[in-house]
């Protein structure tokens, strides 16, 4: 843990970095596109809080997410507004869905547990699927409108123009971030990271792993819940393959893509991944095939993510300025 | 965990992120205008993507590259037949290269979900696909039908089964078990009550199903006059092959919105003889704009069009008339007038209901021929009736279009 002036300093050097970057990010792509960056950047994020800090591979997180844009798109395409109220929803109907699932799966361990966390993806996936009343089944859940804040004495803020949109994302993108790097540095997150080493050991050393390791997941399932939402209201649709378990590998190609070992590793994952899907889908119709070699190479020859390859080049060139000297 | 371990590393990672981003937005040149197929080329209806390519880059050669004063840009992308790819896509193509008219979603759940961003962007969105909610409870200004409506499709199957085999009355339906099922087997009853027939069983079945026995022994047990299958695409060709084999020849089996022409090949002759299908597009139809097409796509392809091809080229072909029409690309004159035009298109005479968006235009009913009736291998069917009744006012759920 940063202590002292200097590191704090550094710290503040960091954020300013990112909230520049998030702010210059809509100048260079599309903004609808940097949103879904954004949006995919959280549920990134919330996915590594398991993934890298819990070292639980959690290959259900689209149920989460997906729950959060269907809970929030439903209330907002009834004709209610309240955004914080959509997101509230959002974040609920993702927790408890992720204290569900997490209870009847957390105590299970490596593939039992992937397999339990998919197993329930599918149901929920069907569930929203055959409940065609509500959710709009195959065809997806139209018609949800960007909710409003209501402020005393500033009236009301409304999210129809994409920019504004971009910044509310962005606030929630900011909040996730700090929020999830403060739980990772917490005594929490200290003990989820131990527990990801050796969790007998930890057990043993007096800590409820599985209660905190519950804990981490109903986190990240309210976090994802809370991107799901923002999804829907981005396109006003929530489309059904956003629940699919393919938008669970996603998420977990995403985090390992970028590197597990810091938040800003996942984001530069969703970033990469939405970008390179584009940019190969126009090179070749077979594109796939490529996002998949990408994938393999990043594995075999970056198991830190693109941040390691980043930490070689500056290793790299300190060392050659050294023997420039 | 720190954000990133050292502050040139992040700076580092943030120019990576920058300089890795795609060009800016707006590369839309006067004098050109840009249009968009987007469609799937990998996942489970690829084949389709590239048919509807070619059918769309057909119509462009032939109008001869430009529109209005305007040269044609073509762009071509992948929505993988997932609706969150498609938005994305649409999206992205709208902002970044400034596509204003787009067609191509082969899944119905695609192209709504399309649908969505054409209204917000204005883009004209002509779509196709079996859900009669293009048109219904989620129609839009700026969004087309070109595919019949179910409704206009299981009458026009029916109405023909009754004049050609006026003994024929009981019907058993076997049904998919999703939207599109549904909505045929809907259309079924009011249809059956319309023409006087009688429904004597129904049976559902998942989609994917891959064993068809359990329901065709309920069928064959019922000695219905017809089995009318609900259902399209894969399913379908299993639930035929297996029908096949259970020899109840008195049971005529007919399909409203079953196997357009392409998939037609899958079936041996002998299972086909006889049936009765219903089309969105064949061959055959005897038009002068479908002559030019069959004859220009032939000798490009060395192949018959078929659905997704005659989709993408009389979609582009239309909306380019209306450009031509209105002496203008701009949206929103095209789209007022489509909604006032009346044209001769490729599947005969053609209008747009302004209250719906929906085409008005012939269905085609084909009666498929046996082996030795077959001229050459790609002569599977006659057309032997067409239909164009469309949809009661009353049953449409569209409440009224947006102004422009």
């Amino acid at each position: 843990m940063p202590k002292g002036g200097a590191l704090a300093a550094a710290d503040i050097v960091r954020a300013a970095a990112m909230v520049a970057a998030v702010a210059a990010l809509p100048l260079v792509i599309p903004v609808n596109i940097a949103t879904e960056v954004l949006i995919y950047g959280i549920f990134a994020m919330a996915t590594n809080l398991l993934v890298g800090t819990a070292g639980l591979y959690s290959f259900g997180q689209a149920a989460f997410f997906g729950a959060g844009g269907y809970v929030a798109g439903y209330f907002l395409a009834q004709g209610f507004v309240s955004l914080p109220l959509a997101l509230l929803l959002a974040g609920a109907g993702g927790g408890v869905l992720a204290a569900l699932i997490g209870a009847l799966s957390i105590r299970r361990t490596g593939i039992y547990f992937m397999m339990l966390t998919f197993a329930f993806n599918q149901l929920v996936f069907y569930v929203i699927y055959s409940w065609q009343s509500v959710t709009g089944g195959e065809d997806g859940l139209a018609g949800i409108r960007r909710g409003t804040i209501e402020l005393p004495f500033l009236g009301t803020l409304k999210f129809d123009d994409n920019r504004a949109f971009y910044a509310l994302a962005a606030v929630l993108f900011l909040v996730s971030m700090a929020i999830l790097i403060r739980m990772t540095r917490s005594p929490f997150g200290l003990v989820l990271d131990a527990a990801r080493q050796n969790a007998r050991r930890t057990t043993s050393l007096g800590y409820s792993v599985h209660a905190l390791q519950l804990a981490a997941f109903v986190i990240a399932g309210v976090i994802s819940g809370i991107a799901g939402a923002l999804f829907g209201m981005l396109y006003r649709i929530m489309p059904i393959d956003a629940v699919h378990w393919t938008g669970s590998a996603y998420v977990v190609f995403m985090v390992l893509i970028g590197g597990q070992r810091s938040m800003l590793g996942p984001v530069l994952g969703a970033a990469i991944f939405i970008w390179l899907q584009g940019l190969f889908s126009l090179v070749w119709t077979r594109w796939p095939l490529l996002l998949g070699l990408f994938v393999i190479v990043v594995m075999i020859y970056l198991p830190g993510g693109l941040l390691d390859l980043f930490a070689r080049v500056s290793a790299w060139r300190s060392r050659l300025r050294e023997q420039r000297r | 965990m720190p954000i990133a371990m050292t502050r040139r590393h992040l700076m580092l990672s943030t120019a990576a992120l920058a300089a890795g981003a795609p060009r800016l937005a707006w590369s839309q040149k006067a004098g050109t205008v840009t249009m968009g197929v987007i469609t799937p080329t990998t996942g489970t209806f690829a084949y389709a993507g590239d048919l509807v390519v070619r059918g769309a880059n057909l119509a462009i050669e032939m109008h001869g590259g430009k529109v209005a004063g305007h040269e044609i840009k073509l762009l071509t992308r992948d929505d993988e037949g997932k609706p969150a790819s498609g938005v994305r896509r649409v999206q992205e193509a709208a902002t970044s290269e400034g596509m204003r008219y787009f067609i191509g979603a082969y899944s119905s759940a695609v192209g709504l979900a399309e649908s969505e961003v054409a209204q917000r962007e204005k883009l004209l969105q002509f779509a196709a696909g079996g859900s009669e909610d293009f048109t219904g409870s989620r129609c839009g200004r700026y969004t087309f039908q070109w595919s019949a409506h179910p409704y206009t499709a299981v009458r026009s199957t029916l109405e023909y089964v009754r004049k050609a085999f006026p003994q024929k009355k009981t019907v058993y339906t076997l049904t998919a078990d999703y939207v599109f099922g549904h909505a045929l087997l809907k259309y079924t009853k009011i249809v059956a009550a319309e023409l006087g027939f009688e429904l004597v069983g129904n049976d559902n079945h998942p989609f994917g199903e891959r064993q068809y026995t359990q329901y065709l022994t309920k069928v064959v047990a019922a000695k219905p006059d017809i089995l009318l299958l609900n259902t399209a695409g894969a399913d379908a060709v299993t639930a035929i092959r297996q029908f096949a084999s259970f020899g109840a020849s008195g049971i005529a089996v007919v399909g409203p919105w079953t196997l357009e022409v392409d998939q037609l090949p899958e079936l041996a002759p002998e299972m086909r003889t006889g049936m009765i299908l219903g089309q969105n597009y064949y061959p055959d139809i005897d038009t002068p704009a479908n002559k030019a097409f069959v004859a220009s796509y032939s000798k490009k392809f060395s192949a018959l069009p078929g659905y997704s091809s005659a989709y993408g080229y009389d979609a582009f072909r239309t909306v380019l008339k209306a450009m031509e029409q209105a002496k203008s690309v701009e949206v929103a004159d095209v789209v007022r007038t489509l909604e006032g035009m009346s044209w001769d298109g490729v599947l005969g005479r053609m209008s747009i209901d302004a209250k719906t968006h929906q085409l008005v235009r012939p269905y085609f009913v084909v009666r498929c021929k046996s082996a030795a009736e077959m001229k050459s291998p790609a002569d599977f069917a006659e057309i032997v009736a067409l239909g164009d009744k469309q949809q009661p006012a009353d049953q449409n759920q569209c409440k009224g279009m947006a102004e422009l």
